[in-house]
């Protein structure tokens, strides 16, 4: 006999918290909801953190590895996204400073990024301008001051949530950002105020 | 100092849903590759130790955690946890952790035979697994063995509540159990030890409902068999017996795919309708809800479930799909 579905109550959507205890009691169901849930996030955050990079892919299948790894470590199970969002920052900053290490002993090479053909075609002039100027330099920047600059700039995140999410102190966010900031203002200076890409940046 | 605006929406990585479900599969096949690898380490560990008492703590690095994996490759070996349970493992026997924590350890028992001999600790679960098996006890002494493809429990002091797909039972000392045999007594109903928790008494004074978990798996083994009409029909006894179940959102996302995919549009707009209100997967739902309406003609239901769509989720990874359904 067909069952009429519609009678079936419309329950509560599953949280964080559910799904993360559901994952826990070993439903894999669970994880594969956390992650269509929070993948979008989390391969934002990681592309913007390192664009274009063929490291991404990698990067973001490291975060949900490791996350779905220590799930039984995360003490609140509703911070679910914050805490996955502070595992793609330290990730990232960790392949960034090896990179980093391995560009000092001539291993690697920075490639120039392309970031008209990224940035996405309703961009306001400014915005895209702030965005070209903010990526212009990072490469220059070591990998703390670089992702704490992304993390301020482009996901405008409050500071302490920087400090937090970098495991890093206020303090410490400070400075790198005083000495990001220093340089972004001196590309900034360097930006057409009225061109044809870019437009006005204040 | 005035706060930056955002700057991420201009700057989105490229993702579709073809990507989505590639990276998905590819976290998933890792993890398995990790579990095995890591399996073997420790395997080959314990055997070039020979060790015959191992001690793990329940806090601090060397804690028990989920995932972990214990085994006895050459010799067999006792393991202590610190509530004092202590598990005799046979050589070539395996169990993972599955859960490890303060109110619940789940243990799977992957090849060989176990004895355990648990402490008991009313506020702690203490669960073995062993494929569709579940043992759980509150505290005594019993072990868990695979005989080819049977799982066979001993009990040799206290009780324990056996759970399979046919149902539960509670076995006591000196009663033992096959999967592959036939309950001694089918219809009767399972005795309830006092310890035994509410939800257990609740799926119990129903025997001839299948419990969600079961008919859950069940589903799931059917899909992966390949017989999707069995998979459908498990699904929806899941949605008509248990509304409530945390997997209620999953089974109707689930039966909804499958009926769409068994060329039943119009039956798969009900429980389509159900994931898109309350499953976990709601982009996915209405995305396929929206061709469901398509499919069965309902052009109007169609345009308005796809402006849902577009609206709750404009960069969603179904958009491209979406927007062309539905007849003008």
């Amino acid at each position: 006999m067909e069952m009429d579905l519609d009678e079936v109550p419309e329950g509560r959507e599953m949280s964080d918290a559910d799904l993360v205890r559901s994952a826990r009691e070993g439903e894999s169901w669970a994880l594969e909801a956390l992650y269509k849930r929070h993948a979008r996030m989390v391969n934002g955050m990681a592309w913007r953190l390192m664009p274009h990079d063929p490291e991404v892919e990698d990067l973001v299948q490291d975060v949900f590895i490791l996350a779905f790894d220590r799930l039984s470590r995360l003490e609140n199970p509703g911070a679910f996204r914050s805490w996955i969002g502070g595992i793609t920052i330290r990730q990232a900053h960790k392949k960034l400073r090896r990179r980093g290490l391995r560009q000092r002993l001539g291993l690697a090479r920075s490639e120039a990024v392309d970031l008209d053909r990224l940035i996405s075609p309703s961009t306001p002039p400014d915005a895209a301008a702030e965005l070209r100027a903010v990526y212009g330099i990072v490469d220059q920047l070591p990998a703390q001051e670089r992702v704490a600059l992304i993390l301020r700039r482009v996901e405008a995140l409050p500071l302490g949530e920087i400090a937090e999410q970098m495991g890093i102190s206020l303090a410490t966010v400070k400075r790198r950002l005083s000495a990001a900031e220093t340089r972004l203002q001196e590309n900034l200076a360097r930006v057409p105020r009225h061109s044809a890409k870019g437009g006005r940046y204040d | 100092m005035t706060e930056p605006r955002s700057l991420a929406e201009h700057l989105p990585r490229p993702m579709d849903d073809i990507a989505e479900r590639k990276q998905w599969a590819q976290i998933r096949e890792r993890r398995a590759a990790k579990r095995r690898k890591r399996w073997a380490l420790l395997a080959l560990g314990l055997a070039a130790t020979a060790a015959l008492l191992v001690a793990i703590p329940w806090h601090g690095d060397d804690a028990l955690a989920a995932g972990d994996v214990l085994a006895a490759t050459e010799t067999a070996t006792t393991v202590q946890l610190a509530d004092g349970t202590e598990i005799l493992m046979e050589a070539a026997t395996a169990l993972e952790a599955e859960a490890a924590e303060p109110t619940e350890v789940r243990l799977g028992l992957r090849s060989g035979r176990a004895r355990f001999d648990v402490a008991h600790d009313p506020s702690r679960a203490f669960r073995v697994m062993a494929d569709n098996v579940a043992v759980r006890v509150v505290g005594t002494r019993f072990w868990v063995g695979r005989d080819g493809d049977a799982i066979e429990v001993i009990v040799e002091r206290g009780a324990v509540e056996v759970r399979d797909p046919e149902g539960n039972r509670v076995l006591h000392a000196g009663d033992r159990y096959r999967s592959d045999e036939p309950p001694e007594a089918p219809e009767a109903e399972a005795e309830t030890p006092e310890t035994l928790e509410p939800e257990v008494e609740a799926e119990r004074s129903a025997p001839r409902v299948p419990a969600a978990s079961v008919l859950f798996a069940r589903a799931r083994e059917a899909h992966q068999a390949g017989n999707d009409q069995e998979a459908a029909e498990q699904y929806a006894a899941l949605l008509r017996h248990h509304r409530r179940d945390s997997r209620a959102g999953v089974a109707a996302l689930a039966l909804g795919r499958l009926r769409l995919d068994l060329g039943q549009p119009a039956r798969a707009i009900a429980p389509l309708r159900i994931a898109a209100r309350s499953g976990p997967n709601r982009a996915d739902a209405l995305a396929r809800l929206v061709e469901a309406y398509d499919a069965s003609g309902r052009s109007a239901d169609c345009r308005r479930a796809r402006e849902q769509y577009l609206e709750r989720y404009p960069e969603g990874v179904h958009r491209a799909a979406v927007v062309r359904r539905c007849a003008p």
